[in-house]
C-alpha cells in the first residue's frame, strides 16, 4: 500500500538553543502530516467527518537523528497501523530521501479517536472512513524503537 | 520525590476544537522538564553539558479545555543509567488527570555533538527523584 507523503517546510525558530529542532516541534511536523492526510485527502475520497472531529490518544516517537533548518522541506510518510471499532492507529516517518538513501529523523506511532464533539463522546469508524484508511495499510511498517538506551 | 510545575494554559493552546491541543502538551512536558533541570539539575554544569529527548511517549486521557487555573505537572525519575535516563509525568489538576508520559533523555555534550556519561553530581540529584513508573 502507498504512503501518505506531506512535505513540510522548516522554519528557523523551529531551532532551539542545543541549534537542532526542538523535540516539541517534529510534533508538530507529524500534526502537519496528519491534518493533510485526514482532513485534507481524506475528504476528498469520501470520508469527510473525520475533520470534524478526531482526537489524539496516544503518541509514541523515537528522535533518530537531529534536523537543522534548511530551506528544502522535510518529508514526512504517514500510513495506518491498525484500525479498529472506534480508533484507528498511524505510523510516521520523519525523513530525506536522496537519490534512494533514506536518512530517517524519528519514528512515530499515533492512535486516534474520531470523536463527536458536541456531545463530547467517542464515535465508531465509519465504513467510508475504513476503506480510506486501508488504502494506506502498512500494519509490518517501522515502529518507534522502546529507547531504552543499553548505557 | 516528584517536582511540581505549575503550568499555566493560554488562550492560543487550544485548537479549533476548543481544546488544549495535543502538540502543546509536548510543550507542557518541556516546560516541566526544563523547570526541573534548571532547577535542580543542570545549576554545576557547563553549558554544552546538556540533555537531549530520545524517546517520549504521552497518553491522552482528558481534553483540557480553557481555565485560568494552571495545571500541575508531576515529574520524576524512573530509571537512571550511565548516559541516560528516563522521566515519568502526569498532567493533572486537583481533581483530575489529563495526561500520563513517559521520556527518554540522553546526556549529550553538545559542543562534541555526542553523548556523554551522566555526571556524579546529576546522579546524586535523580536518585532523589526517583520514585516508581505509574
Amino acid at each position: 500500500m502507498p504512503r501518505h507523503v506531506t512535505l513540510v517546510p522548516l522554519r528557523w525558530a523551529d531551532m532551539d538553543a542545543y541549534g537542532h529542532v526542538n523535540n516539541v516541534v517534529y510534533l508538530r511536523y507529524l500534526q502537519e502530516a496528519r491534518v493533510d492526510m485526514l482532513f485534507v485527502h481524506a475528504p476528498k475520497q469520501g470520508a469527510e467527518q473525520l475533520a470534524e472531529g478526531v482526537v489524539v490518544a496516544r503518541h509514541e516517537i523515537s528522535y533518530q537523528a537531529q534536523l537543522r533548518f534548511r530551506g528544502e522541506p522535510v518529508r514526512v510518510e504517514t500510513w495506518v497501523r491498525r484500525v479498529g471499532n472506534s480508533s484507528f492507529e498511524l505510523g510516521y516517518e520523519i525523513l530525506d530521501v536522496d537519490d534512494g538513501d533514506r536518512t530517517v529523523y524519528a519514528v512515530a506511532s499515533t492512535t486516534l479517536v474520531p470523536y463527536d464533539l458536541d456531545d463530547a463522546r467517542p464515535r465508531r469508524v465509519m465504513a467510508e472512513e475504513r476503506s480510506v484508511l486501508e488504502s494506506f495499510f502498512e500494519p509490518e511498517g517501522p515502529v518507534p524503537g522502546k529507547g531504552k538506551a543499553t548505557a | 520525590m516528584k517536582h511540581v510545575y505549575e503550568c499555566s494554559v493560554r488562550f492560543d493552546d487550544l485548537d479549533a476544537f476548543g481544546h488544549v491541543n495535543n502538540v502543546t502538551f509536548a510543550e507542557y512536558l518541556q516546560e516541566a522538564r526544563v523547570d526541573f533541570a534548571h532547577r535542580q539539575l543542570v545549576t554545576g554544569n557547563a553549558p554544552h553539558e546538556g540533555v537531549v529527548v530520545v524517546h517520549q511517549s504521552i497518553d491522552y486521557l482528558a481534553p483540557v479545555p480553557f481555565r485560568t487555573e494552571p495545571l500541575q505537572v508531576h515529574v520524576w525519575i524512573t530509571r537512571i543509567g550511565t548516559s541516560s535516563f528516563d522521566l515519568a509525568y502526569e498532567v493533572s489538576d486537583t481533581s483530575m488527570l489529563f495526561a500520563r508520559a513517559t521520556g527518554v533523555l540522553v546526556a549529550y555534550d553538545v559542543k562534541a555533538d555526542r553523548p556523554r556519561p551522566v555526571s556524579p553530581a546529576e546522579r546524586e540529584v535523580l536518585e532523589r527523584y526517583l520514585e516508581p513508573a505509574p
